[in-house]
């Protein structure tokens, strides 16, 4: 009698086993993530307009639209669409039905109204200047609209505006002063509510009434913090975080040979790294001598030794692989420059230097040729990089100084342009525009000694600036991509700055518990997307 | 008593002192915490955030500086040390009183067991020369003062936390329990890196006992306490290393006072939530407010644990309290 029970009783798991397989999704399970940025006693802020709040927000709180700005993929979220009208002066978007905050209380087009009046009252909340772009007034048409005015075209802001993150009029409106206030229990509308904080740790567990049916299939997110990427390499290694976004020197044997099965990475390119001229001094205010130095560093040498063969060269107009397809222009590949330093040092003879006899050039005045690069002490890897770039300009007669200063100093020098050359990243964003925009449009510039917001270079030239206009205003992708086509020509000709390598997205992930993460094939999102992510994988 | 009153003036003076370069060193670093906190995000945040974070953190507020020096003062005096910036928008006050625990009772007792042992080594060593594990103290002590701590940390992490599995990997504890089973999971978590800290920092207490000892114990009252036919361990202790430690507890009072700095390369290596990385990461975002409040905390206590060892050389050292004169 007794054994028939366990038969029967092990009969209706295997059942429910092959069920559970059949619908192809298994629920529960505790998945460990990164909690936030390096610090082993985090504070407890879950506040989403503050850069130092903890990842936890990413899962609470929700945008408009969830954008990859790897390729520019929308996928539509809080919600459901939007559309330029009235000549681009109207941006509408219609708000989702029947989304509830965590506390069960309807989301509604006022609580979106909110989220951007609050960012109005308080600028420190504003990180991305929506209300400095232009825009001048939010307001709701009814509980599923929700419309923002213009007082002229602002077509790159919609991405700042579809990623803000919402929160709850009914909860906010209360709090006395959101700058400071660090929302130690967040109420969200997101796949995962707060669960609990215990000093290095904190958990969130599934949202049950989640408006996406289903979903999320995790039970429950285990955020741990670690201070630095060997500990965080070992966690990995052992199996313990199932998703991570570190940088591991040697990774196919740091991490993926102790499970070669399970254990994967991809660091898909994110942003370019630029070697940035100062184009106010005198020896870099020439095309051709930027030209020339553009075409003498190796860049493929940079990436593996400086960067561990993690970054691959980058394209000479800085754009992303992935935006390739879409937004370069084929009819300006003849014009990309390729690695030659002999051709670098015949530019720089019929500029009418002389090569001295030590084998640096000098000007017409007697002055040799010779700049200071600028890196950061303890960077290992730009301090590398800088080593190889000075190697190669030093063979085509530039003498090269390499300096490490402090990171602090280092931004003091880029945004007063107190320096000759400089390593520097590109802004990130859903086109090649934010980047162009960020480093070229003479507006971020200013004079040396005064400070420069973004365009550390001091590249001032109205053809950028009317063209970086142009997409600002239209919403046409052709006209877009003539403008952009015009930009691209000038980072080949006129080299404003020098695409070095690209700098990698960190992202390991393990399958032995979880499957559904993002992959090279299966590339549905960004790999730091929480929420899609998260909205996506389940247990094996 | 004259001497102790010298030593209470003393100490006012180099507090006020200590005071005001805390106030004036920060200030002298270049750059902006705005755009330090832009940087950190390495692109990730756009560069119209700063104008939003100088906001925030209020930087664009321009004062006087003698004005800004007298409320630094007064704010210090009232214990108000302002809001962080790296954790904004965390007062600094309550980020210490998160933080300063754990390191106490890390480094704090390590610190104590390292010295304790240390110290009773030495004496051992001093004493029982020629005999071969006597003398192997030397070079052992030599080479644990020496080897780099960060690469013991990370063997150590390595060998008992990776591949052995012994301890856990990260943090200070597991935070999954309560009450008394809780105390037991720290305990848990911080045999670890305690045992680093004590390995690495017995080896100078052992050699610079062993050498004060040594010296003592060639002074003539030593020999005669001897002749006298005193017990082995009365003239061990009482003559040669009760004058033998007199050197080793001003070094002793400093790493007391240090304590409070903690420990930077084990709270990094261990993920341990202490002071030190804390101090490591206000640095690195030129978070004024914390830092001139952990920077005070730390000149306070060496000055407070030196003022202590002078008081202890009057119990200790009969020549002090006489102020030289015989």
């Amino acid at each position: 009698m007794k054994r028939k029970g366990f038969f029967l009783i092990l009969l209706f798991f295997v059942i429910l086993g092959v069920s559970l397989f059949a619908s192809g999704i298994k629920y529960g399970g505790t998945l460990t993530l990164t909690g936030g940025a390096a610090s082993p006693s985090p504070a407890r802020i879950f506040n989403p307009f503050i850069p130092t709040s903890l990842y936890g927000v990413y899962v609470t709180y929700e945008p408009l639209i969830s954008i990859n700005p790897l390729n520019g993929e929308e996928i539509p979220w809080l919600a459901t669409s939007y559309k330029w009208e009235d000549k681009n002066l109207k941006l509408v978007y219609q708000i989702r039905e029947g989304v509830k905050w965590s506390d069960g209380i309807p989301l509604t087009s006022r609580d979106v109204v909110y989220t951007f009046q609050l960012m109005k009252k308080y600028p420190a909340l504003d990180l991305n200047g929506i209300w400095s772009s232009g825009l001048q007034n939010v307001s709701a048409d009814g509980p599923n609209t929700v419309i923002f005015s213009f007082d002229k075209p602002n077509i790159p802001v919609q991405a700042y505006i579809s990623s803000t993150l919402i929160v709850p009029e009914h909860i906010w409106s209360k709090v006395k002063d959101p700058v400071t206030w660090t929302n130690p229990t967040p109420i969200g509308s997101g796949p995962f509510v707060f669960d609990k904080f215990s000093g290095s740790t904190y958990t969130f567990k599934r949202n049950p009434n989640y408006w996406q049916k289903g979903k999320p299939y995790v039970e429950r997110l285990k955020f741990v913090i670690y201070t630095t990427n060997t500990t965080a390499t070992m966690a990995l290694a052992k199996g313990i975080l199932d998703w991570g976004g570190y940088f591991i020197p040697d990774i196919e044997k740091t991490y993926v040979a102790h499970d070669p099965e399970n254990f994967h990475y991809w660091f898909p390119p994110g942003s370019t790294i630029l070697l940035l001229l100062n184009n106010q001094k005198p020896l870099f205010a020439s095309a051709k001598v930027r030209l020339a130095i553009a075409m003498a560093i190796n860049k493929e040498r940079i990436s593996k030794i400086g960067e561990y063969g993690y970054g691959a060269p980058a394209h000479p107009t800085a754009l992303l692989p992935s935006f390739m397809d879409k937004w370069f222009d084929p009819t300006l590949k003849p014009l990309v420059y390729k690695y030659d330093p002999e051709k670098s040092v015949e530019i720089l003879k019929n500029l009418g230097f002389t090569r001295g006899t030590d084998g640096i050039f000098v000007d017409k005045g007697g002055k040799k040729l010779s700049a200071t690069l600028l890196t950061v002490t303890g960077w290992t890897d730009w301090v590398t990089d800088a080593q190889l770039i000075a190697k190669d300009l030093k063979k085509i007669g530039i003498l090269i100084n390499v300096k490490s200063v402090t990171y602090s100093t280092y931004r003091a020098s880029l945004s007063t342009g107190s320096f000759d050359m400089a390593l520097m990243w590109t802004v990130a964003g859903p086109s090649p525009y934010f980047h162009y925009n960020g480093r070229l449009n003479s507006k971020g510039s200013a004079p040396i000694g005064k400070t420069a917001v973004s365009n550390y270079e001091r590249w001032e030239d109205p053809i950028t600036d009317a063209m970086l206009r142009i997409i600002k205003e239209t919403s046409d992708f052709t006209l877009q991509k003539r403008a952009m086509s015009v930009i691209e020509k000038i980072m080949l000709t006129e080299v404003p700055s020098i695409p070095l390598f690209y700098g990698p997205t960190w992202y390991e992930y393990n399958t032995r518990r979880f499957v559904g993460w993002p992959t090279k094939e299966n590339f549905y999102c960004y790999p730091y997307s929480r929420l899609v992510i998260l909205t996506h994988v389940h247990l094996k | 008593m004259k001497y102790l009153i010298r030593k209470i003036m003393f100490l006012l003076l180099t507090i006020w002192a200590a005071l005001t370069i805390n106030f004036i060193l920060p200030r002298l670093m270049p750059g902006n915490p705005a755009e330090v906190m832009v940087a950190k995000f390495r692109g990730k945040i756009t560069p119209q955030a700063m104008n939003a974070l100088k906001i925030a953190f209020g930087i664009d507020v321009h004062q006087n500086i003698f004005v800004q020096y007298f409320r630094y003062i007064q704010n210090t005096m009232k214990g108000n040390f302002g809001i962080s910036i790296t954790y904004f928008p965390m007062p600094v006050k309550s980020m210490l009183a998160q933080s300063i625990p754990w390191t106490l009772g890390l480094v704090g007792t390590s610190t104590i067991i390292a010295f304790t042992l240390g110290t009773l080594l030495g004496i051992k060593s001093a004493w029982k020369r020629n005999n071969f594990l006597a003398d192997m103290s030397v070079p052992i002590g030599l080479f644990l003062k020496s080897i780099p701590y960060f690469w013991l940390a990370l063997l150590f992490l390595y060998l008992f936390s990776f591949k052995l599995s012994w301890f856990p990997l990260a943090g200070g504890s597991s935070g999954k329990f309560i009450g008394f089973k809780e105390v037991l999971d720290i305990l848990y978590h911080s045999i670890l890196p305690a045992f680093t800290i004590v390995v690495a920092a017995s080896g100078g207490w052992i050699l610079t006992m062993r050498n004060n000892m040594i010296s003592v114990l060639s002074e003539d009252y030593i020999t005669f306490a001897a002749a006298k036919g005193l017990k082995e361990k009365e003239i061990m202790y009482k003559y040669g290393a009760r004058n033998a430690i007199l050197p080793n507890m001003t070094g002793f009072a400093m790493a007391l006072g240090f304590i409070i700095g903690g420990s930077l390369l084990t709270e990094m290596v261990f993920s341990y939530p202490g002071v030190g990385y804390i101090l490591y990461q206000a640095v690195e975002s030129l978070d004024y407010p914390l830092m001139q409040a952990i920077f005070l905390f730390i000149s306070l206590a060496v000055l407070v644990a030196n003022f202590l060892a002078d008081v202890t050389y009057v119990l200790l050292d009969p020549r002090v309290r006489s102020g030289g004169k015989e």
